[in-house]
């Protein structure tokens, strides 16, 4: 078994242990165990970048968390965020090669617009799109991922050359020296884990904030938070510019790790990165701090093992029949577990199989 | 007879496992690294028995007539290798099992699968003397670039493989390329032809394939020498940077040798519906229609110029007949086309390597799979048996040395020439044209390696074939 | 020239305006967004597949059996599974909906291979010219399939006591529980007919598209959002307007030049620009209303 996956599984069991709403003692050591644990991993495991890369699409879950959890708008274009904030770092970040021209100023610029853009594109989008409610908010912000992945598939150059898009062919990150590799990796590491444990920390601020409070409010009855005096318009563009900020920031991340970007549904556009981070809520628990942190690992141990299986004797079916597990997994967690794993932990009654059972009866018909 | 407070301590339960759980985890994850460390994966793996590649000779022998043939052809070793292995040599690769480039990618595993059971079957790869088996590790990306660039870590971190084969698709090579280069760990490559990939001064990427721009070059050139002539022609191209960059230096190549491009045609890529491409096609009235895309498109344009009576000289793909999908699917509709093909079974060169001729590789790889090689497999085996050469040449496994070998190596294959320029792209052998012809490939272009092919020239009109 | 742009674009619109009308109709009465359509587009074309190929059953008569078999399967997903979670929220059953769309999907994958292939009848490629454009009488023919389809929907609907009792579940459900209407057998019932009626768009496809994968349907999910958006939620019509309107659209933008660019590549970003701003401008779309009709 691969030590990334027990470090994945010990960081979840600590997890559980660190949100026991009524036992503080047991929280505590939990929770230092857990940053024990994390902060010892990159020197345990003989392959960091899985758990980087389990960080990077936690961040992106945190921040659907912000706007689909907290304030109830279910976003399903969080890609677009994901692929403008790759580019931003591209852009912004990368020496121009006369490959292709960008603008090079430097790498944390870089991240920054990486935040920043994302951000500003949501509130422009966000604008008219937030009117929306349910379903139809669902389809605008899937219809502007797909749009906004066309237009960088279009566009090459803006000026005379002065940036340019690498239209489909995208642009390249280049290669760090073999010598820097390791020093890299490991700062790659903790740098999106202390993203990653700041965009938790902000939305554990947030769920005590009156900003939070002001999102709660609008998930559980729009009209009647505008009447309390909350500017429901704000509020809603400031959750869908953080969220979008925290995706962009992932995004670039894993442009920088996969070393090149193009606007294809195979690379930083991958459509599919929409439902995961939503499916990294639902497996914590959405609406809840903790949740897509718990959820981001479940879901990268449960990717990690069925990968891993993969090369043991007698598991190469796993090759393909892979993805019919991992449908299967979903459709059975959403089945018996709506309300994520969370909720197993933190029942009143302790834990029970009647949760499972109880669950249906709420549900279904 | 539940007592009131039992629920809290079952919580409480719940929890000390957990924690117990983490102290077992941290003293297992202690022990596996160094475990890890205290065995490098090369040097220790004990010999592997000789009852099972005893084995697996035997039964080969009675499949392939090819067996024979190869070591007649290579001369060099013995038919079965029956001595003991002295080590093993790993080599990795993330593959694309699942999604749109299944068929593709299948092929490339099995041309990879082929060349490994082969080479092990004569003794594996020699090395200063020492038999090293070859072992082979796959992954399944899913066609994403981002599980490509993560398995190549897993690769060379957990598996600790020697070196890297390529994976489908242009932008999953481009990230595996990144890997390798950061590592140092050599990577041969046979499913990334894009120049994108090679224009980044990557010093740990060979690619065995012939250049994108060179793709279509056959096609019009074989189209230049027919009679009638063709001077108009219709380009319809996908918007994917490979596409693009193949549509790009075809329209270049064809201008250049006085055509005239009377339409070049952008669409989103993975359309499955060209009927409005083909109807301005037909507008345009080409002597010649090229397609730059993919399967599903290539049979799309088909469909259409079949429904909307798009007649033209030739009808030209990059990629689409080169597959054993386009006879079963497109039966008679699917005759007549022409193909760009890095490789075909018809194609005589001599090669000093495991396989030597196309033909032993063909009978080979049908035997085992039951089913015709397209490039992909043979492009998969030519990575491995330029990594053979490499090693060889190199006496070591010094990823290092592997590629100083790598990159001075000239070797002739059954697949054809194996030289890399100075950015890692086999510019030195040539793209083979092959068509379709009454539901079988035949080469027909360039004469000297087409085996007395000729291409059916002009392609009749659709009510009259 | 643009007339056979225009005939192109209504033999398409047809097309995808029986792909979105199932969807539309588990959207509008169910609430659910049903991303396992494309999957059971998927099956009814390799149940077409399989038909043509071992039983050599013609693609047009092997639809009816395919629209009983497929709604029996459809009745069976609502009941065993879509049902025990109906009441939790729109996420929830839009996760469920997309765990079955990976199911099946991957299954087909292991099950039919990954290999192309093509329903190919002999008269499939018969055409007749009208004026310069040349229509096929094969398409011409599931289009026609695709009108009967719809407007048999609408008369079960409008005339059956069944179909009142659907439109008024839609409509209040809890009025529709008072009046004694049994509510999952009717949540049951609308999804076995939007899954027959994906069946019949899958042996549709079969018969448009060059040769198909178990990969090559997932993007009908998206084009049935679009579908369903442009004509309206909610209506009957709805759907096959906006399929018509998108049929038309996409071909208009693919096959005519503005002066001497063509849009082709900018085909997508045109229509899901345009798809955004009718949800800005008129979220009920061209034909929506409250309710189902």
């Amino acid at each position: 078994m691969s030590i990334n996956l027990l470090v994945m599984l010990g960081a979840i069991g600590l997890s559980i242990l660190a949100t026991q709403r009524d036992k503080p003692q047991l929280r505590m050591v939990g929770f230092g165990l857990l940053v024990l644990l994390l902060v010892a991993a990159p020197f345990l495991s003989n392959n960091k970048a899985v758990l980087t890369d389990m960080y990077i699409l936690g961040i992106a879950g945190v921040g659907w968390n912000v706007i689909g959890g907290f304030t109830g708008y279910a976003a399903f274009g969080q890609v677009a965020f994901w692929g403008l904030g790759a580019y931003a770092l591209a852009v912004f970040g990368l020496e121009a090669t006369p490959a292709q021209a960008t603008l090079g100023w430097s790498i944390p610029v870089g991240f920054l617009m990486a935040a920043l853009i994302p951000a500003l594109v949501a509130a422009l989008i966000g604008l008219p799109v937030l009117r929306l409610k349910g379903h139809y908010f669902a389809i605008a912000t899937l219809g502007v991922g797909i749009a906004i992945r066309e237009i960088f598939r279009n566009v090459d150059c803006i000026g005379d050359r002065l940036v340019c898009l690498g239209g489909a062919t995208g642009l390249a990150f280049p290669v760090v020296k073999k010598a820097d590799r390791d020093l890299n990796s490991m700062l790659q590491y903790f740098l999106t884990l202390l993203v990653f444990a700041a965009s938790v920390g902000i939305t554990f601020y947030l769920s005590r904030s009156k900003f939070g409070y002001g999102l709660f409010a609008i998930r559980e009855n729009e009209d009647a938070a505008a009447v309390m005096g909350i500017n429901t318009t704000w509020f809603k563009i400031g959750a869908f510019s953080l969220a979008a900020a925290m995706t962009g920031l992932a995004g670039a991340w894993r442009g920088l790790v996969n070393g090149q970007i193009e606007p294809g549904e195979s690379s930083i556009f991958d459509p599919n990165i929409s439902l995961y981070v939503i499916i990294i809520c639902l497996l914590g628990g959405v609406g809840t701090v903790w949740g897509p942190f718990i959820g981001a690992i479940i879901y990268a141990a449960l990717q990690e093992f069925l990968t891993s299986m993969q090369n043991v004797a007698g598991f190469g079916w796993l090759l393909e029949w892979k993805n019919v597990i991992f449908g299967a997994i979903v459709v059975l967690l959403v089945l018996f577990l709506p309300k994520g794993i969370l909720q197993l932990v933190r029942n009143k009654g302790g834990f029970s199989w009647r949760i499972f059972t109880r669950n249906m009866r709420e549900n279904s018909i | 007879m539940r007592l009131p407070h039992s629920p809290s301590r079952l919580q409480e339960r719940l929890g000390w496992s957990v924690a117990l759980m983490l102290v077992v985890t941290l003293l297992l994850a202690a022990c596996g690294d160094a475990t890890n460390t205290a065995a490098p994966a090369t040097t220790a793996a004990g010999a592997v028995t000789t009852a099972a590649t005893g084995t697996t000779a035997a039964a080969s022998a009675t499949t392939a007539p090819g067996a024979a043939t190869t070591a007649a052809a290579t001369g060099t070793t013995a038919a079965a290798f029956s001595g003991t292995f002295d080590g093993t040599i790993k080599f990795g690769a993330p593959l694309s099992l699942q999604g749109s480039l299944l068929a593709e990618s299948k092929q490339t595993q099995q041309g990879y699968d082929l060349w490994r059971d082969a080479v092990n079957e004569k003794g594996g790869i020699v090395v200063g003397g020492k038999h090293y088996k070859i072992e082979t590790k796959y992954y399944d990306d899913e066609s994403k670039q981002d599980k490509s660039a993560q398995q190549a870590q897993k690769l060379i971190n957990e598996d600790k493989v020697n070196f890297l084969l390529g994976p489908y698709g242009t932008s999953n090579t481009a990230s595996v390329s990144k890997i390798a280069e950061e590592s140092e760990i050599p990577m041969v490559e046979g499913n990334g032809a894009a120049e994108s990939i090679f224009n980044q001064g990557r010093k740990y990427t060979f690619g065995v394939l012939s250049p994108a721009p060179k793709y279509l070059q056959g096609v019009i050139e074989l189209a230049l020498a027919q009679n009638p002539k063709p001077t108009k022609l219709a380009l319809l191209f996908a918007n994917d940077s490979f596409s693009k960059e193949v549509a790009a230096a075809t329209k270049k190549f064809a201008e250049s040798k006085g055509m005239q491009v009377v339409l070049y045609e952008e669409y989103p890529d993975k359309e499955t519906n060209l009927t409005a491409q083909v109807t301005k096609a037909k507008q345009a009235a080409p002597d010649m229609v090229i397609n730059s895309g993919h399967l599903a498109e290539a049979t799309a344009i088909v469909r259409a110029a079949k429904e909307l009576g798009l007649n033209a000289q030739a009808f030209g793909f990059s990629v689409g007949p080169g597959l054993p999908d386009w006879g079963s699917s497109l039966k008679n509709d699917g005759n007549f086309a022409l193909s760009g093909s890095q490789w075909t079974q018809a194609v005589t060169y001599k090669g000093d390597d495991v396989f030597g001729t196309s033909k032993n590789f063909y009978d080979q790889f049908k035997a085992k799979y039951n089913v015709e090689p397209a490039y992909q497999a043979a492009s998969g085996a030519a990575c491995g048996i330029a990594f053979q050469k490499a090693i060889e040449k190199a006496g070591s496994l010094d990823p290092k040395k592997v590629r100083d070998a790598l990159a001075s190596l000239d070797s002739m294959a059954f697949y054809g020439q194996l030289k890399f320029d100075e950015r890692g792209v086999n510019i030195f052998k040539p793209m083979v044209v092959e068509q379709w012809q009454d539901g079988k490939r035949v080469t027909v272009w360039p004469t000297e390696v087409a085996a007395g092919g000729k291409a059916q020239w002009p392609t009749p009109e659709w009510g009259k074939r | 020239m643009s007339l056979q742009v225009l005939v192109n674009g209504l033999l398409l619109g047809g097309l995808l305006g029986l792909v979105g009308l199932g969807f539309s109709l588990v959207w509008g009465i169910l609430n659910i967004v049903n991303l396992a359509h494309a999957a059971f587009i998927m099956l009814g074309a390799y149940f077409t597949y399989y038909a043509f190929e071992n039983l050599h059953l013609d693609p047009f008569l092997s639809l009816p059996i395919a629209l009983v078999l497929f709604f029996g399967l459809g009745y069976a997903v609502q009941k065993f599974l879509i049902n025990r979670i109906i009441r939790a929220s729109l996420l929830v059953t839009f996760l469920l909906t997309f765990g079955l769309e990976i199911l099946i999907v991957s299954l087909g994958r292991v099950v039919f291979s990954g290999n192309a292939v093509r329903v190919n009848p002999d008269y499939g490629s018969a055409s007749f010219d009208l004026g310069d454009a040349r229509i096929n009488y094969m398409k011409l023919a599931g289009v026609g399939v695709a009108l009967l389809l719809t407007y048999l929907l609408y008369l079960f609907m409008a005339k059956t006591k069944t179909g009142n009792a659907i439109r008024a579940v839609s409509m209040d459900l809890n009025a529709a529980r008072l009046m004694g209407i049994d509510i999952p057998h009717i949540y049951c019932l609308t999804y076995a007919i939007s899954t027959a009626l994906a069946a019949s768009a899958g042996m549709l496809l079969s018969l448009y598209l060059g040769t198909f994968t178990p990969d090559s349907f997932g993007i009908f999910n998206i084009r049935a959002f679009a579908v369903v958006v442009l004509g309206g939620l909610g209506s009957i019509p709805g759907a096959m307007i906006g399929g018509l309107v998108f049929g038309l659209l996409d071909q208009f933008a693919q096959g005519v030049n503005i002066g001497n660019i063509s849009l082709g590549g900018w085909k997508e970003a045109l229509i899901f620009i345009a798809l955004v701003v009718v949800l800005i401008v008129r979220p009920t779309g061209l034909l929506g209303k409250e309710g189902y009709r």
